[in-house]
């Protein structure tokens, strides 16, 4: 950010001498002038920002009071950080963080690569046919809703369920999965990478047309093989993309979409499958203890919004690319 | 170039009105909510309503579409918007939302229930109006004290119009249901005691029942996660919340009591032996009904619509099926104690309200008192006479149309067209249109007859909190609620040694469930008081 407000500035220099603030203005007005039909079109993204993102985050003040529907958001009694005290004194504090936490590390582990993989690996296809159905199949999936999907697994996990004739045929012992709290996070975590992993490589192969050809061209002259090829041209072509992937992934640590959740989860898994978000869905909407899940949804997402600051931190410090 | 700038400039227009006529909709039907009230005259009072949920039929889309509702409107001069939610959690994005239909039902579970929503001014206080334009429902409260003593909060105030059952027998429609048939032919009599239940299950697992050969029979099936466990609480005096301890007549929380120790040692025996549905924990109606079709269930605890619907299902496959109803098991405690919480209440802690932005509440307590008086009442059990029922001999019975539907369609199905005598809102129940549905056939009158005289010591009746201590017990139950129902099946499915026991109890207390037990008898006191 700095770095480009100083470029600006120099450029700006020579035609009008005055304070860098001054000079700033002038510039922006003219470029505002020249660019004025594009910054109306900025205006409704920006908008939309503000009246659905920023002016709704007034309502955060209820993790701060006492909300009653009937009071409103403005009359209700402020109680300062009793729901954040109440919540980090929970007798569940460490479980829901340790589950929301190990859910999303099992993800980045084995869910954030799938796709790369998946599309280097199609990147390697020659078939044109061959590599558009597997598109297609691999795609499929992202268009069911999760609602089906996890009808899906319930059905298939239970005793008489397609899992357990599979594991029936191999001599193991039926038994209905999703009541295996040591289970759960598998579970997940694969029905997850199943359905997004197709979807999730679209970005990747997008990134991958974008490598210079003749940088292949290149590496064949200096004997690289395909191996090679990929190691040294691909992976670093896509790189930029994936760690920008990676840093917005660690902002996201702390969420764990909690409609998978309840749709899997029994009290017999609470013990690995209880996480943050569906604790308050929990609390706030069936219990309507509003307040309450605000503030832990407020500190989910201070969390979230320390780890994004320190991956990307970690990032322009270690290779140069960063989101801001 | 001048092109594409041109274009540029339409989009962002067309965009940004799209955006404005959006925003001016919006508040134009705010402004048209507002501005309706005051209406008189010729012209019927709209009344919104929000209901107890989706009406669930084959042949009704809507509340509006029901016969008798169509009639209440007639007669009472109203329009009624319904608003039909899928399932409970709207109620409360409906009142976060700030915006309240004239007559809501509340269900009972609402976090400190329709007295909180009193003192959060969502709903009035009604007694007043009651005294002026609602003479049935009036009418009621004075015959019957009790009914008054259920519906009143501690401070004298009614607010909620209810469904009413003045004959409790009709509240006896859930407990324990047993195959006769798999009972006559491994030899046994009907379950009385923990133990002959023990004796029975045991004799089901082992001796093929359903004769097909295959040990894969399931004594104990479960409809809804543990439900059918919870049922056995009773033997030990307990039950799976707050209760009246036999002994000493004090409030206490059943899974907090040292018996619940034993009731778990004896499911956890149960469990290992296979006599409980090892899958009982994560299990749907769907799933039951796949396993019961199978003939593979032996018993469960369940409500008494299922001695019919399971009979006309398995009729084909098992002729001489019979499913019957027991009374509930006596075990260490000698009693067959009840766990039918509405044994004791004529009104369920649910009730219809009039919100505090109706726009004519006088209207809306017309309209609820007529629903709750009796030519309401008469419509919404009963239908229209000469189409859904007749008289005979002073005696009304449903029509074939109900009854032997043409189309196909079960009786229950077949009745929304008309009537709703099973589930209500604000209505006084008639015993014999429920009858009508849910005891056709012997075995539920006996069902019936047994659930309704078992002995009712435990149960609670409508206990009321103040905001204060509704806030408290939520916030003490929430915990503890998870943790007792994630114990139990540790306990039972052997994850937990039941040795742990005293561990549970010493975490609850760390919970504060003391206290919680504390704020129940101060209620119930008041309830004694009342």
């Amino acid at each position: 950010m700095s770095e480009t407000t100083v470029s600006l500035q120099g450029k700006q220099a020579p035609a009008k001498r005055g304070s860098g603030l001054s000079g700033y203005m002038a510039m922006l007005k003219k470029d505002f002038f020249k660019n004025k039909y594009l910054y109306v079109l900025a205006l409704f993204g920006l908008a939309y920002y503000l009246i659905f993102c920023y002016v709704p985050m007034y309502g955060v003040i209820i993790a701060f009071k006492n909300y009653a529907p009937t009071k409103g958001i403005m009359g209700s009694p402020w109680v300062g950080l009793d729901h954040f005290t109440g919540f980090f004194q929970s007798f569940y504090f460490w479980r829901l963080l340790r589950n929301t936490l190990l859910i999303n590390v099992y993800e980045l582990i084995f869910a954030f690569p799938a796709p790369i993989i998946l599309a280097l690996l199609l990147n390697e296809v020659r078939k044109a046919f061959f590599k558009r159905m597997v598109q297609t199949v691999t795609y499929l999936p992202h268009f069911v809703s999760i609602v089906v999907i996890c009808g899906m697994i319930v059905d298939f996990s239970r005793l008489t369920g397609l899992f357990n004739q599979i594991i029936g045929l191999f001599g193991g012992e039926a038994a209905n999965l999703l009541l295996d709290p040591s289970l759960f996070r598998t579970i997940f975590v694969a029905s997850g990478i199943w359905q997004g992993v197709g979807w999730g490589s679209i970005i990747y192969l997008a990134a991958l047309t974008s490598i210079d050809t003749q940088l292949y061209d290149a590496a064949t002259v200096d004997g690289a093989n395909r191996w090679k090829q990929m190691w040294h041209v691909t992976l670093p072509g896509i790189m930029p993309t994936i760690v920008i992937l990676l840093i917005l992934q660690f902002g996201g640590m702390m969420n764990v979409g909690f409609e998978k959740i309840i749709l899997l989860y029994n009290s017999q898994t609470y013990e690995t499958a209880d996480v943050i978000s569906s604790f308050v869905y929990r609390r706030g909407l069936l219990e309507a203890n509003y307040s309450y899940s605000t503030a832990v949804s407020l500190f989910n997402s201070i969390v979230n919004f320390l780890l994004l600051i320190m991956a990307n931190r970690l990032s322009r410090k270690i290779n140069d690319t960063s989101l801001w | 170039m001048k092109r594409t700038a041109w274009m540029k400039a339409s989009l962002t227009a067309a965009i940004g009105a799209a955006v404005l006529v959006g925003c001016s909709g919006g508040s134009g039907t705010t402004n048209d909510t507002q501005g309706a009230g005051g209406e008189s005259g010729d012209k019927p009072v709209e009344i919104s309503f929000f209901t107890n949920g989706k009406v669930n039929s084959k042949v009704i889309k809507s509340y509006s579409d029901m016969e008798s509702f169509k009639e209440i409107e007639k007669r009472t001069g109203t329009k009624i918007n319904f608003m039909e939610a899928a399932d409970d959690k709207q109620f409360n994005i409906m009142l976060a939302s700030g915006t309240y239909p004239d007559v809501m039902y509340v269900r009972g579970s609402y976090p400190g229930g329709i007295a909180k929503l009193v003192e959060d001014g969502v709903v009035i206080r009604l007694n007043e109006l009651i005294d002026q334009h609602a003479p049935n429902f009036k009418k009621i409260l004075e015959e019957n004290p009790e009914v008054k003593r259920q519906i009143a909060l501690d401070d004298g105030t009614i607010a909620k119009f209810p469904e009413l059952a003045l004959d409790l027998r009709r509240n006896a429609w859930s407990g324990h249901l047993i195959r006769q048939d798999w009972l006559d032919k491994v030899g046994l009599p009907a379950p009385v005691t923990i133990d002959d239940w023990y004796t029975a299950l045991k004799a089901f697992k082992e001796k093929d029942p359903n004769g097909n050969g295959a040990a894969d029979e399931i004594p104990l099936g479960d409809q809804t996660g543990a439900g059918s466990l919870n049922s056995f609480t009773g033997a030990f005096g307990l039950l799976n919340g707050f209760q009246v301890h036999p002994a000493t007549g004090k409030i206490t929380f059943g899974p907090y009591e040292a018996a619940y120790k034993d009731y778990l040692t004896a499911m956890r025996k149960w469990y290992e032996e296979g006599l409980i549905d090892p899958e009982f924990a994560a299990i749907d109606k769907k799933a039951f009904e796949a396993k019961f079709s199978n003939n593979t269930i032996g018993a469960y605890g369940g409500t008494i619509t299922g001695i019919n619907t399971y009979k006309e299902l398995l009729a084909s496959t098992v002729p001489d099926f019979n499913l019957i109803g027991v009374s509930p098991p006596v075990g260490p405690a000698g009693k067959p104690y009840s766990q039918s919480t509405r044994l004791v209440q004529n009104v369920p802690l649910d009730g219809v309200v009039v919100s505090s932005q109706a726009k004519d509440p006088v209207a809306a307590v017309k309209l609820l008192d007529f629903m709750i008086g009796p030519e309401g009442s008469l419509l919404q059990n009963w239908g229209i006479e000469g189409k859904s029922y007749t008289v005979v001999d002073g005696k009304k019975k449903f029509t074939d149309e109900i009854m032997n539907n043409p189309d196909g369609l079960l009786p229950w199905e077949a009745v929304y067209k008309y009537a709703h005598p099973t589930n209500g809102m604000a209505q006084n129940f008639d015993f014999d249109a429920w009858a009508a549905f849910e005891l056709k056939q012997p075995a539920q009158k006996v069902a019936n007859e047994l659930w309704f005289n078992a002995d009712s010591t435990l149960l609670l009746p409508p206990l009321l909190f103040k905001g204060d201590e509704s806030q408290q017990i939520s916030s003490i139950m929430s915990e503890v609620d998870t943790y007792v129902q994630e114990m139990r099946l540790k306990f039972v499915m052997g994850n937990e040694p039941i040795e742990q026991f005293g561990k549970y109890t010493e975490t609850l207390n760390k919970m504060n469930i003391e206290e919680a037990i504390k704020i129940y008898q101060a209620a119930y006191d008041r309830y004694q008081a009342k």
